[in-house]
């Protein structure tokens, strides 16, 4: 069990590797868009960290992904500028909100979530100055660094892997440092934690802003790659398929929503043909899974730490 | 036009009101967020398309028939999914989001993706003062009223309404009294998605079927539970009235769009100050 789960992480860098040595445009394609949704699910993966799934992810990835796609095209912002801008306002909207919605907690907080998520969607449709409606965003300035363009999906896959690991690499650090502690604590005995001076509160709303930054990074990702952006990109089912992810994966380990990343955003591009049956064949594989193996595909490879 | 807005107010809570009793009972006795509720409305949609346009029955025999095959439908997923999660809220809503993508893969796996065009039973209006009144949609909230009114006598008339109020309430006092709390499970599904089955066929001729409607249908009786208080049935139901009036009222005077923005910011508002509900137990 543990060196499988010493190999794990080498198998997600190998996995990583894997388009470079296929090659085409397709496949850069197809792991572009893998490492754009795992982005989202590791956003995703944290608030489940906190006990408090948050399912309005993906309106923080629309958040993101208009104040980027708005600043670079209109005030002819750089494209890492618009980056950072697209992690900080949604972290700052979520570490303002946090403080209160945080309070609440289980179901109901799921349930806010979705309407929060549903409401900013609502905004993106309703205010046609700036955010242009159900026509969404045209002609979004593509990814560029210091000022050269990426002009091949390979170079965009290559920043898209080393933004996904950077990410990664700092949550980690925040769920194995200070903040990991004070939260297993909390998930353990939560009245005790405070008790000995820990700030549940506190320490929840950083993860929560976290995530959300996390998301809003995903979106400007996807707006700078796609040049167009729509708000029914951002609704329900984003967060749903993200959450999927992390089912399948494995909800306990954090290299759980990157498997299921991988698994699961190639299948619509490979199954065109069998559009139809497609969503049924999911659905049913899913069902099975949560029926048969609650902890995900991950905890085949490794057993939670406890 | 006051007259006009009581109107659509009243029509649109009607089905609100189907909905969401369902679904404030399957959480209330078994604390499973069932999200594939929106689902079982599209089955009892889909339901009067196959009784009415492919076996050519009457559309009033094909209600009944359209609802009892979503029930029977969430008896089955009670049976199979719902009854190992009763009580893991989080595993039961991920459960129920897995049925919700299966029986809407399904759905349009059989149908397809586009529309099916249901035929209109009942046409013509009612003029009643300067308000005009669709007959068709009148037939529905009648229907959805009194289905309303008779799961309510059921619950608050009935020894089986009493034991399923007493597995809501408190699940170990209950098994004190000798109710068998996993034995009101496959009833509570049943009528839960028997009556959203039965929104689903009333709405049917109304609104064009598709295989999306299940979505709406579910955010709608999200609305309304929320507020009530999630597993709280006078909630519900008051609920419903609320938000047929926020829908109606701002519907009418500026766009549906911003009718359902505001209905979410409510719902925010509301949860923030009362996590269990206007209505709810504290």
């Amino acid at each position: 069990m543990q060196t499988l789960g010493r190999i794990l992480p080498w198998l997600i860098v190998i996995a990583a590797i894997v388009p470079f040595a296929v090659n085409g445009d397709f496949t850069f394609h197809v792991a572009i868009l893998i490492g754009i949704q795992a982005l989202l699910a590791l956003s995703i993966h944290l608030t489940l960290r906190v006990g408090q799934l948050s399912l309005a992810q993906a309106g923080f990835m629309g958040i993101g992904a208009y104040a980027s796609a708005l600043f670079t095209r209109d005030a002819g912002i750089p494209f890492l500028v618009g980056l950072a801008c697209a992690a900080a306002i949604p972290a700052l909207l979520a570490g303002l909100l946090g403080g209160i919605i945080l309070r609440v907690r289980g179901v109901q907080f799921a349930l806010l979530t979705f309407m929060l998520g549903e409401a900013i969607v609502l905004l993106f449709v309703e205010f046609v100055i700036p955010f242009g409606g159900n026509n969404g965003v045209m002609g979004i300035p593509p990814i560029a660094l210091f000022g050269i363009p990426l002009d091949s999906r390979q170079q965009i896959y290559a920043f898209v892997i080393l933004v996904l690991a950077v990410v990664y690499f700092a949550s980690r650090t925040l769920l194995r440092g200070n903040p990991g502690i004070a939260l297993r604590g909390i998930a353990g005995n939560e009245a005790l934690a405070q008790s000995l001076g820990t700030d549940s509160l506190g320490w929840r709303r950083v993860v929560f802003a976290a995530s959300a930054g996390i998301a809003g990074i995903s979106g400007s990702l996807y707006a700078h790659y796609l040049g167009y952006i729509s708000p029914e990109a951002f609704n329900i089912t984003t967060t749903i398929n993200a959450l999927v992810m992390n089912v399948v994966g494995g909800t306990a380990l954090l290299v759980g929503p990157l498997i299921g990343a991988i698994l699961l955003v190639p299948l619509p591009e490979l199954f065109r043909s069998a559009v139809l049956y497609q969503q049924l064949l999911y659905g049913l594989s899913l069902l099975l899974l949560v029926l048969f193996l609650p902890q995900g595909l991950g905890s085949i490879l490794r057993r939670p730490r406890t | 036009m006051f007259q006009q807005f009581l109107m659509v107010a009243a029509l649109s809570a009607a089905t609100y009101m189907l909905i969401a009793l369902g679904f404030t009972l399957i959480f209330g006795i078994m604390r499973v967020v069932n999200f594939a509720h929106g689902e079982f409305v599209l089955i009892g949609a889909y339901g009067i398309y196959v009784a009415q346009s492919l076996l050519g029955l009457n559309y009033f025999v094909a209600v009944p028939l359209a609802a009892l095959a979503a029930a029977i439908i969430g008896i089955a997923a009670e049976r199979l999914i719902f009854r190992r999660f009763a009580g893991d809220e989080l595993a039961g809503m991920i459960a129920a989001l897995a049925l919700a993508i299966t029986i809407n893969g399904a759905v349009t796996a059989i149908f397809g993706v586009d529309g099916q065009p249901v035929e209109r039973p009942i046409s013509g209006v009612i003029h009643i003062g300067d308000a005009i009144l669709p007959k068709d949609q009148l037939f529905a909230a009648g229907i959805a009223f009194a289905l309303v009114l008779a799961t309510w006598l059921l619950l608050v008339k009935t020894r089986l309404g009493l034991a399923m109020r007493a597995v809501a309430q408190r699940p170990e006092i209950a098994r004190l009294q000798g109710i068998t709390p996993w034995k009101t499970f496959p009833i509570a599904f049943a009528i839960g998605c028997g009556l959203a089955g039965f929104a689903g066929a009333l709405t049917a001729p109304i609104y064009a079927i598709t295989p999306y409607i299940g979505e709406g249908a579910l955010t709608r009786a999200f609305i309304v539970v929320v507020l009530g208080g999630l597993g709280s049935i006078p909630g519900a139901l008051l609920a419903a009235v609320l938000l047929g009036a926020i829908d109606a009222g701002i519907s009418i005077l500026y766009s549906a769009t911003l009718a359902t923005l505001v209905s979410f910011v409510a719902v925010i508002l509301v949860l923030i100050a009362r996590p269990n509900g206007i209505f709810g137990r504290a």
